[in-house]
């Protein structure tokens, strides 16, 4: 479904902060419901809100690199970036919906799954 | 034995003034902090001057667009809550502390409390009350309620520096901070606490100014050398400003154990209402008349101890008037104090007022020198018979008052003395 204008605006100032690679796929499964296009659109996303003094890089993550005790996501941020993809991807999320989401993998798993039953 | 109280340390983020040195030097010089504020451009605003505050921009409501001096270091996890107001009181802070010797132990601890006072950021209010009126409730962002209400900067302070002790943030328009002052110098009187963090700080934008243009009380001046120019036959209104001011305020036998520099010591103070009107102040001076008498007495001094008052005078008729009734009842005897308004160089910066000027009047007994009242080329004959500084003198106050007063009628004096050792 082609974007309006202003939608595009809103994706882009949303993920202001993020990778032009973010931007394009943000807006490539907005466009198209391509849902192969989240997890670089999550990555930007966590890599937004980890803290400099994360103790595990980034770069170095994987699947079950965990949001909070390895990344250094505070509760806040948590909330910042739950805010922010359910804004990209124009969704919501419950609280509930996040209580096993736990790692970077399960984050993806948890949007393949949800993406995949319709919600957009 | 009553305890006594002193300011061990100062922080300044003010439109004359970045640091304790560059704001001992505009009062001094005279320097003003007002010019022509980009924020007001444009036909339709009738207002074009502020006391600006130098070194910041707030170029959009989204924290990572703000900029500040370099000399400070703030995460990206204190500044997402963080208003205007906020980010200059932390600033701020950072001086004080810095100043007054603290240890962190010292700084987050039991016996440390930390009092508020701060309209709240007027601009993050409206913005995010515009985005859940026009996008609706789940775009309004994570941070809105803490930054969009006034208690944001007692929020952000006490999380930000680990505050232990009591905390809270006082709101009574014009003379919040200085009732922070006076409630500090309480707590710590009656043992609650052996230090206080007092802090004022406000916003300067269009969101927190402009309003006041609507009660006729902004001046329309648009040469910064002419206005303000409280007690002159000229003045037109009160220019506005923001920033922060921080003092810390402690027991003296507290501070003597820890070798803290004692800046000034604060005697008492004193606060009546006016009774009268929600903005006019009451024409005869009552309100504040019987706040300096409680302040004398508190202080346990004389009306002809005192040398200087820095006054509370905006720079509006009405207020010079009433303020100039006041001072006229109360110090009626041989000896009459000087009197000046440093908002004249600075602007009126509302509820950072009182904790701003009892810093500057703090200054002045360190540092042995009298505040000018700026831009005075003709007195009001009103004013005539008030010892008003309209320039440099060589008298250095001992002994003095700081005075606020607010929308509703409130009225606070602070009582100060240089600090002599002993």
């Amino acid at each position: 479904m082609a974007l309006s204008e202003k939608e595009i605006a809103e994706i882009k100032e949303e993920l202001r902060r993020c990778s032009p690679e973010t931007v394009a796929a943000a807006l490539r499964f907005r466009e198209t419901g391509d849902v192969t296009a989240v997890p670089e659109v999550i990555y930007g996303l966590v890599e937004l809100y980890t803290p400099a003094t994360a103790k595990i890089p980034l770069k170095d993550a994987n699947d079950d690199t965990r949001l909070v005790d390895d990344l250094g996501l505070d509760s806040l941020s948590l909330l910042e970036m739950v805010f922010s993809i359910e804004g990209v991807l124009k969704i919501k999320i419950e609280n509930e919906e996040l209580k096993e989401v736990l790692t970077i993998g399960k984050l993806n798993q948890f949007l393949r799954d949800k993406l995949a039953n319709g919600a957009l | 034995m009553k305890r006594r109280i002193v300011i061990s340390g100062l922080g300044f983020i003010t439109s004359i003034g970045n640091s304790r040195d560059e704001v001992l030097r505009s009062l001094r010089e005279c320097r003003t902090g007002i010019e022509l504020f980009p924020d007001f451009a444009g036909d339709d605003v009738p207002i074009k001057l502020a006391g600006t505050v130098k070194g910041f921009t707030f170029p959009t409501a989204r924290f990572d667009d703000w900029t500040y001096p370099a000399d400070y270091q703030i995460g990206r996890d204190q500044l997402r809550s963080m208003t205007p107001n906020s980010l200059y009181a932390f600033c701020a802070m950072e001086q004080a502390i810095r100043e007054a010797q603290l240890t962190p132990e010292l700084v987050s601890n039991p016996r440390t409390g930390l009092l508020c006072a701060s309209a709240g950021s007027m601009w993050l209010a409206y913005e995010s009350l515009h985005t859940l009126v026009t996008r609706g409730v789940s775009r309004v962002q994570p941070m809105a309620t803490v930054n969009g209400i006034p208690g944001s900067l007692y929020i952000n302070l006490v999380a930000g520096y680990k505050i232990k002790g009591g905390s809270m943030g006082c709101s009574s328009a014009c003379s919040s901070s200085a009732h922070a002052l006076g409630l500090a110098a309480d707590m710590i009187q009656l043992g609650r606490q052996d230090m206080m963090f007092v802090v004022g700080a406000e916003d300067c934008n269009r969101y927190n100014i402009l309003p006041f243009a609507s009660v006729r009380a902004l001046s329309a001046q648009t040469d910064p050398a002419k206005s303000p120019c409280a007690f002159d036959i000229k003045r037109d209104g009160f220019v506005g400003t923001g920033g922060a001011a921080v003092l810390v305020v402690e027991e003296l036998e507290h501070a003597l154990q820890r070798g803290a520099p004692i800046c000034a010591e604060v005697l008492g103070w004193g606060q009546a209402s006016d009774g009268y009107n929600v903005v006019i102040p009451e024409p005869t001076g009552d309100g504040l008349r019987r706040a300096i008498e409680a302040a004398l007495f508190d202080a346990q001094i004389q009306p002809d101890d005192v040398d200087y008052i820095n006054a509370h005078a905006t720079s509006t008729v009405a207020g010079d008037i009433s303020e100039c009734h006041a001072l006229r009842q109360v110090f009626c005897g041989d000896k009459q104090p000087w009197v000046s308004s440093t908002k004249s160089l600075t602007g009126h910066g509302l509820s950072l007022a009182g904790a701003m000027e009892a810093s500057f009047c703090s200054l002045a007994l360190q540092e042995r020198f009298t505040p000018v009242s700026a831009n005075i080329t003709e007195l009001d004959p009103a004013c005539a018979d008030i010892r008003i500084v309209t320039e440099s003198v060589f008298d250095a106050p001992r002994i003095l008052l700081s005075n606020s007063s607010g929308f509703g009628g409130t009225n606070v004096s602070i009582a100060m003395k240089r600090w002599e050792g002993s």
